[in-house]
């Protein structure tokens, strides 16, 4: 029970929301009058926002080549960012009748209210692919690395990238601070006790392709809080759980499999934490999704 | 190794007492939503709560209420009985021959004699009981006030010099029991309590108004009748408690924005009188209460400030009823505001209240009277209170100490504050001048004008609020 300041609940103000809300007249619901909306604030430190393709070379991420839990990789661009609202996402909107938007503001804008099913058909119709649990976690390996061990990291262009950035990104994702960042990861669970399964997918042979496996011997109970976010990092199954006997820390909410849910990772004001018990229905605004795409040769280091 | 405390530990074997004293506001966020909760604690929770935090506690009521019960139970069932006879624990019976001299020092019979140097040389200190870590007084007011100076400075955690206790951790609990029955006056020998003994005791638990429930006298029913007091089993989680108590002073000893700051409204915010040239409670309140013409005296003239040392002990006890709820209900959020004005309750009897209006509109009451403090309060705190949180939040999270805020009028005409920030205004800009179906406005609160007019409206002080935020946000912006 280490000291954490008494917090009364403050409910966040969305001025996004209070956007939406107004009645819409002909001209003020095209959402490429929202994409112009979505400017930061001019006086808070965030990540840049990018509006052109969400996987705009700078804007991603190089995850070198290599072998990811089970299975081989190539090299791999993440996005800095969730998803946020442009021309390409309009495009898929006019297409098949969505009403995608941003719909989260910090620190950031980002698409959120869109559920499981919905983040990845989206990626998929943007040509990119939803990173799974295993994707997510080294991920955070990489920033952690460029961060604490000062391993160069590369962004999409091939230039290298500031530890001031490889920070934002890092704390963006686990950071216990402002207000909720969550989002998806292309993982799910179904079954119960020793028959309970894991679905992720992996890149094989040029495409992406879902695995179904039995879930190996990992943490199967609750940790609120929670586990050690480095041990995790450390240390997990070649599935992306953390390991049966990880240690208890209050850094790190850690919600355990069952059946029928999908892992995500969450953070905000009060708690960050690696979900796998989250509703594939729900949907909220600032639950989001990050992509994923194979890089194209010219991007590589 | 100590073992970690359970609810389960602290139970009382033979008290028992369910009436609802704390209701306190929980929220839990599950699976990424927000579920407020209303978490009722009663009676012997408060106890156990000041129990853990070290917090000075005095048992009022009428005779056979549990006063003495619980504290027979803590102090045998809990910290294994008397230290003569290897627990860690005192109890004592306040009687008029009671000296703390005789009772925590002795002679060195090694030291007396001709030739070994002044008898004054020979006093030594009786080790286990100064050790111990808790002291009981049953009975006090049976000691004349002249006497009950003796025990001042058990109720503080010394003898003269030599502190009491756990030295090492600082653990220390004074209890005393005393029956109270102003208005009848019934109990032969019985004598005021000294009011600076009253402010030594951090919390007083008044087993008259927090009455057992018929549950509890069913329960007490189906047992033995013996007419004595029962002895609890001797049991000893006494390293358990410590354990627990580190934590809690931890906590309670390190800046909580929140909860301090709802804290200085019964310090600082209560410090208000309205026909005094500095418009601040000095030695003449209340007498001046009667003749007040004051519009808004309602709560001004219930009750005073407490001092510094008192919000203290009310900041440990509201870390401790946080720790308790969470051995109970396990890792929850609890609100600051309902923390502070549950310790606050229990100050009852530390002189505060307007001793007037306690007879004349409350029948002698106290509780009553501190009850309605405590609602007034509330009322008055929640009606700023959107602006308190989000500033301070925004000091926590920014360094800035911000007083200013933007208050939208959405379509529907529903009003909501947000901390100001030119990036919301600009933003607000746009979407007004794309639809101008909303509208906002800025508000600045905390500005002296608008302060005086608080204060003139409500009988309480938030003056000390725009320095106070600056102190926070100074610290923050250092953390950072």
């Amino acid at each position: 029970m280490n000291h954490q300041i008494i917090r009364p609940y403050i409910p966040k103000v969305d001025l996004e929301a209070i956007a939406r809300s107004i009645p819409k007249t002909e001209d003020k619901t095209n959402p490429s009058k929202a994409d112009t909306s979505s400017e930061q604030p001019k006086n808070k430190p965030h990540l840049r926002n990018r509006k052109s393709s969400p996987l705009d070379q700078t804007g991603c991420i190089l995850l070198p080549a290599g072998t990811y839990g089970r299975y081989d990789y190539p090299d791999l661009l993440i996005g800095m960012q969730r998803l946020s609202y442009n021309s390409d996402v309009q495009a898929v909107n006019q297409r098949k009748g969505w009403q995608i938007a941003n719909t989260a503001t910090a620190p950031y804008e980002f698409i959120g209210n869109i559920n499981h099913e919905q983040a990845i058909q989206l990626n998929q119709e943007l040509g990119n692919a939803t990173p799974s649990l295993v994707l997510g976690r080294e991920f955070l390996r990489l920033l952690d690395s460029g961060i604490n061990t000062k391993n160069k990291v590369y962004d999409g262009a091939g230039k290298t990238l500031d530890e001031a950035i490889l920070k934002q990104v890092f704390d963006d994702i686990t950071k216990v601070k402002g207000s909720w960042r969550a989002e998806w990861f292309d993982t799910k669970f179904s079954g119960t006790g020793k028959d309970m399964k894991i679905t992720y997918s992996i890149y094989k042979g040029n495409h992406w392709e879902y695995t179904t496996e039995d879930l190996q011997d990992c943490l199967m109970e609750n940790r609120i809080p929670g586990i050690v976010l480095k041990d995790w990092l450390k240390n997990a199954t070649s599935q992306g759980l953390p390991l049966s006997g990880a240690r208890s820390g209050n850094k790190m909410y850690y919600w355990s499999p069952q059946d029928e849910c999908v892992a995500g990772f969450y953070a905000n004001s009060d708690r960050a934490g690696l979900n796998c018990v989250r509703d594939p229905t729900d949907c909220y605004g600032a639950l989001g999704v990050r992509c994923v795409r194979v890089s194209a040769p010219s991007a590589k280091n | 190794m100590t073992q970690e405390l359970t609810y389960e530990d602290l139970a009382f074997p033979t008290f028992i007492n369910s009436h609802p004293a704390i209701t306190l506001t929980a929220y839990e966020v599950k699976d990424e939503k927000v579920v407020e909760k209303t978490i009722t604690l009663p009676f012997s929770d408060a106890i156990k709560a000041a129990e853990i935090s070290g917090v000075g506690q005095l048992h009022i009521g009428d005779t056979r209420t549990g006063k003495s019960l619980v504290m027979m139970d803590m102090h045998r069932n809990h910290f294994g009985g008397k230290a003569d006879d290897g627990g860690r624990s005192n109890w004592n019976v306040a009687r008029n021959d009671f000296t703390a001299n005789g009772y925590f020092m002795t002679a060195d019979q090694s030291k007396i004699g001709a030739g070994k140097g002044l008898l004054n040389e020979a006093r030594v200190p009786i080790k286990r009981r100064i050790n111990a870590v808790v002291n009981w007084l049953d009975e006090i007011n049976l000691m004349i006030p002249e006497v009950q100076v003796e025990a001042f400075g058990m109720a503080e955690g010394r003898q003269e010099d030599i502190q009491l206790g756990d030295v090492e951790t600082g653990y220390y609990l004074f209890g005393a029991s005393c029956n109270l029955n102003r208005v009848n006056g019934d109990f032969a020998g019985v004598s005021p309590i000294n009011r600076a003994l009253l402010n030594r005791c951090g919390v007083i638990f008044d087993h008259d108004f927090y009455k057992t429930t018929d549950e509890d006298r069913d329960i007490l029913d189906g047992r033995e009748v013996t007419g004595k007091l029962q002895l609890a089993p001797i049991r000893d989680i006494t390293d358990k408690i410590i354990t627990a108590y580190q934590e809690i002073r931890k906590s309670a000893s390190v800046r909580d924005p929140f909860l301090d700051a709802y804290l200085r409204f019964i310090s600082s915010g209560l410090d208000y009188c309205s026909i005094d040239k500095d418009n601040l409670k000095k030695r003449t309140w209340p007498s001046r209460c009667s003749g007040c013409t004051f519009t808004k005296k309602d709560l001004c003239s219930l009750v005073k400030q407490s001092n510094t040392g008192t919000v203290a002990t009310l900041k440990r006890f509201a870390n401790g009823l946080k720790y308790l709820v969470q051995l109970k209900h396990g890792q929850t959020s609890i609100d600051p505001l309902d923390l502070a004005l549950a310790a606050y309750e229990f100050t009852t009897y530390h002189g505060n209240l307007n001793g007037v209006e306690a007879q004349s509109t409350y029948s002698g009451e106290d509780q009553e009277q501190m009850r309605d403090v405590v609602s007034k309060l509330r009322d008055k705190i929640m009606s700023i209170r959107r602006y308190l949180d989000r500033s301070i939040d925004n000091a926590i999270e920014t360094g800035i100490a911000e007083t200013r805020f933007i208050e939208i009028s959405d379509v529907r005409g529903q009003k909501v504050n947000n901390i100001y920030s030119e990036a919301d205004k600009e933003r607000l800009d746009e979407i007004i001048k794309q639809n101008g179906k909303i509208s906002y406005n800025v508000q600045e609160p905390f500005k002296r004008a608008e302060s005086e007019k608080f204060a003139k409206e409500n009988g309480i002080r938030i003056d000390w609020f725009p320095g106070y935020l600056n102190s926070v946000a100074e610290n923050y912006a250092k953390v950072k």
